[in-house]
């Protein structure tokens, strides 16, 4: 990254900027070294017979998810997703449109896979997978956030973010690793979570927190690790440890349990809730990483789990758990049925922090000082992950009306960004799906520009300084390029930091 | 039975094998996949009546593709709406007794045409026109458009143009169907000839198209995990195979 990072500049109107062909064909992340390909179980680098291996490869998956299958089958090119990806409105890269970047896969799906590609390969847009083919997947495969909002507008629900998942899981089975991602994973197997923060350094962590908290609140509010027998299993994101603005949301979560008096527990063993076994769309890792949960809850014999402010945690978490490790019902392994038995069913199984805090809102649990976030006027930031891939409550949408009624009882000025740019439309913030590296800031920057937009309108038309979230890579993604942007670093946080905020807090019996 | 009757006749035939084959072969395809994770696309619904409403909004009204793009969703549905109408009006080539519903259809049929090959035009226009949709459209894609239009323009022309025996055609059909080849052998081929080469020409674009939709039904039919109300007994997913 030699020249200085711009970001683009605004658009007067939302339309599908002009083409630049090549913009990005130089952003690539750094490749894994063999060690940590290896640590993993994949091959180290690429070998000679890489071709044969990476056709066979796509050949299995084909056979195992349905969706790669009829995605790859389906597309007319009709163009209707191609203006809906921010890493296209931001970079103006002709294959960051999502139907070019799965015409990567779908073109070498056609010369290998299909009667017309093998007979007339140049009239259907069939392709060798050549080492140049390989190379186009491993930088534009790694310019999609997986964020899933191109789905929404394709007639057929094409989502790309499934043919990235599939691109990077034949890449990995052939030695071609993306760095920043499979070193998290090894990481956490290693250590427990995502940073490499061990079990005693943590403990240190809670109890300054612990301090701190007693310090601003006269109460004393616990931040309890691997306490057996408690009600509470949380699972959080590590950042949410030690991060700024993450750990205010980390306070947020241990101020509602204090006031509800609910026991609730950390897990050394599980002390991250992200998943980057999903990023690189490998189905054993997936697993292996979520088992961790099961592990933990099982030692500690907890009730509910409940998981923090991480959007791709709660896709996982509340879409696959069931049936990956048996959290929620589903898995049919002895361990999976035991932890069913030792669930409590009147609970939702997982539940999302949210789900609990609107509880008890409901309930009339917490004593909530609505003015006491006065200086803030809010806005909310739907996390892809949350908004498209997930649920929260009861109803329809509950993703979308939990995080906000939440906000409603705990701030009085609340501004909503333009329609088409939050909810189910909503725009990614530039860093998901394993691309929050240094390395590809240029990228991030730039594809944080629809959001930056719709943040600028409602900033200059009524004030909002506050962007609040529940995800944690959205929180580091923003911190990182608000400022390119004119805004300020802290001006992204956690829905739960709001709350934290506001909650009274009484002296427990 | 002349040579051209027999050719037109074994071309019918193979194309409406092909058709119905390779989309039986697809869809059972599809079915055998397995989908170990639960991957619904937002806005899902929550029970099984929800999916069936959704599935049929998709297909029927383009929900999406009208929230992603005006011009592409008016033009989309012009032509497939177009295209069913002619379809169905095309039934009375091949049904006896024609039925009442089919004969108060048929007149809508002919405005169909019109407006199937007015959306064509106008979905080969946007591809030649938008610089997004030229740069991933394949050579395949103008071929496939390009066809449908041949279609509909001869179509139109043996409506409106050089006048067809009507009579003539439906005896052939109900031949080839009723596999009473005689009834199909006295007939002048010159007359039905330019049908059955057509129909050879629908079945890539058809079969495909109809695949595809196919498709949709697989990928769209899953409604979201959580049932409404507590505690969920979940959909249980297929295991993998590994
Ligand atoms: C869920 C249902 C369907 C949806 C949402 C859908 C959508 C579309 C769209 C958006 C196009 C765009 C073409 C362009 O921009 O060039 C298209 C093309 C086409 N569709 Fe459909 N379609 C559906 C079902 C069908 C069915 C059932 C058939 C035939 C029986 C069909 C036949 C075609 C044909 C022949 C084309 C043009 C050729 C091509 O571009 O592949 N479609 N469709
Ligand atoms: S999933 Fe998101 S990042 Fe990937 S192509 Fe679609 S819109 Fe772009
Ligand atoms: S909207 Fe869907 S069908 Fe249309 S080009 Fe994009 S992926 Fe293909």
């Amino acid at each position: 990254m030699a020249a200085e990072i711009k970001a683009p500049a605004l658009r007067p109107l939302p339309l599908a900027p002009p083409l630049l062909p090549g913009a990005m064909a130089g952003s690539r992340p750094y490749v894994a070294s063999d060690k940590m390909q290896q640590a993993l179980g994949f091959p180290g680098e690429l070998a000679p017979d890489w071709q044969p291996k990476a056709l066979a490869k796509m050949g299995e998956l084909l056979g195992r998810y349905r969706s790669l299958r009829v995605f790859l089958d389906a597309c007319v090119h009709c163009g209707a997703c191609a203006d809906k990806c921010h890493y296209f409105l931001g970079t103006q890269d002709p294959l960051n449109m999502p139907v070019a970047r799965q015409d990567l896969m779908r073109s070498v799906y056609r010369r290998h896979f299909t009667l017309p590609g093998k007979l007339f390969p140049r009239l259907v847009g069939a392709r060798e997978l050549t080492r140049e083919v390989l190379d186009q997947w491993y930088t534009y495969y790694n310019q999609c956030s997986e964020c899933r909002r191109c789905s929404v507008f394709c007639p057929y629900g094409i989502d790309t973010a499934e043919v990235t998942m599939a691109a990077k899981e034949i890449m990995d089975s052939v030695g071609l690793g993306q760095k920043y991602s499979n070193e998290i994973i090894a990481k956490v197997h290693r250590i427990g979570n995502n940073l490499g923060l061990p079990g005693p350094a943590l403990a240190d962590t809670l109890q300054g927190l612990e301090e701190d908290v007693k310090e601003e609140t006269g109460a004393d509010v616990r931040f309890p690790l691997d306490e057996a027998g408690a009600e509470v299993l949380l699972v959080t994101p590590s950042a949410d440890f030690f991060a700024e603005p993450h750990v205010d949301s980390l306070i947020g979560y241990a101020k509602v349990f204090h006031a509800a008096g609910i026991r609730w527990t950390l897990s050394s063993k599980a002390s991250e809730a992200g998943n980057f076994g999903l990023f690189i769309g490998n189905y054993e890792q997936l697993r292996a990483i979520a088992l961790r949960v099961r592990e933990a809850a099982l030692e500690l014999g907890v009730k509910r789990i409940v998981v923090g402010e991480c959007g791709h945690a709660w896709r996982v978490a509340y879409s696959f758990w069931n049936t990956l490790v048996g959290i929620g019902g589903g898995g049919r392994d002895p361990f999976a049925r035991q932890l069913q038995q030792q669930l409590d069913p009147r609970y939702r199984q997982p539940m999302h922090i949210c789900e609990l805090t609107w509880d008890l809102i409901q309930r009339g649990a917490l004593t909530l000082d609505k003015d006491a976030n006065d200086h803030r006027i809010v806005t909310y930031h739907d996390s892809c992950n949350v908004a498209r891939a997930s649920r929260m409550g009861d109803l329809p949408g509950g993703q979308f009306t939990l995080p906000r009624a939440i906000i409603g009882a705990v701030v009085n000025r609340y501004v909503e960004m333009a329609p088409g740019t939050t909810h189910e439309q909503t725009y990614c913030c530039g860093g998901g799906g394993g691309l929050l590296t240094d390395e590809l800031l240029e990228l991030r920057v730039k594809g944080a520009l629809p959001r930056m937009e719709a943040l600028r309108q409602v900033a200059d038309q009524h004030g909002v300084n506050f962007m609040a979230t529940i995800c944690a890579i959205c929180k580091a993604q923003f911190s990182k390029v608000l400022p390119y942007y004119g805004f300020k670093m802290g001006m992204v946080g956690g829905v739960h930091q709001l709350v934290s905020t506001a909650i009274r807090l009484h002296a427990q019996p | 039975m002349s040579l051209a009757s027999l050719l037109f006749a074994l071309l019918f035939y193979v194309a409406a094998a092909v058709l119905v084959g390779g989309l039986a072969y697809r869809i059972v395809g599809y079915a055998r996949t397995p989908a170990p994770l639960k991957i619904p696309t937002t806005p899902a619904p929550t029970t099984g009546g929800g999916v069936v409403l959704r599935l049929a909004r998709e297909v029927l009204l383009f929900e999406s593709l009208f929230k992603g793009s005006l011009w592409l969703w008016g033009l989309a549905w012009l032509f497939h709406a177009g295209l069913a109408l002619v379809l169905l009006r095309h039934l009375r080539y091949f049904t006896e007794p024609v039925g009442s519903w089919l004969v108060f259809l048929s007149p809508f049929g002919v405005y169909a045409g019109f407006a199937m090959a007015a959306g064509l035009a106008g979905l080969w226009l946007r591809r030649l026109w938008l610089p997004p949709v030229r740069y991933i459209s394949t050579p395949s894609d103008h071929l496939l458009l390009g066809l449908l239009l041949a279609i509909a323009g001869s179509g139109l022309a043996l409506k409106f143009g050089v006048h067809t025996d009507v009579v003539a055609v439906k005896s052939f059909f109900r031949g080839l169907l009723t596999l009473a080849w005689e009834a199909a052998a006295g007939r002048p081929a010159a007359v039905a000839a330019p049908l059955p080469g057509r129909c050879a020409d629908d079945r890539v674009p058809l079969q495909q198209a109809a695949a595809r939709a196919g498709g949709v039904l697989l990928a769209v039919a899953q409604p979201g995990r959580r049932p409404a109300r507590p505690p969920p007994p979940r959909a249980l997913g297929r295991a993998p195979r590994s």
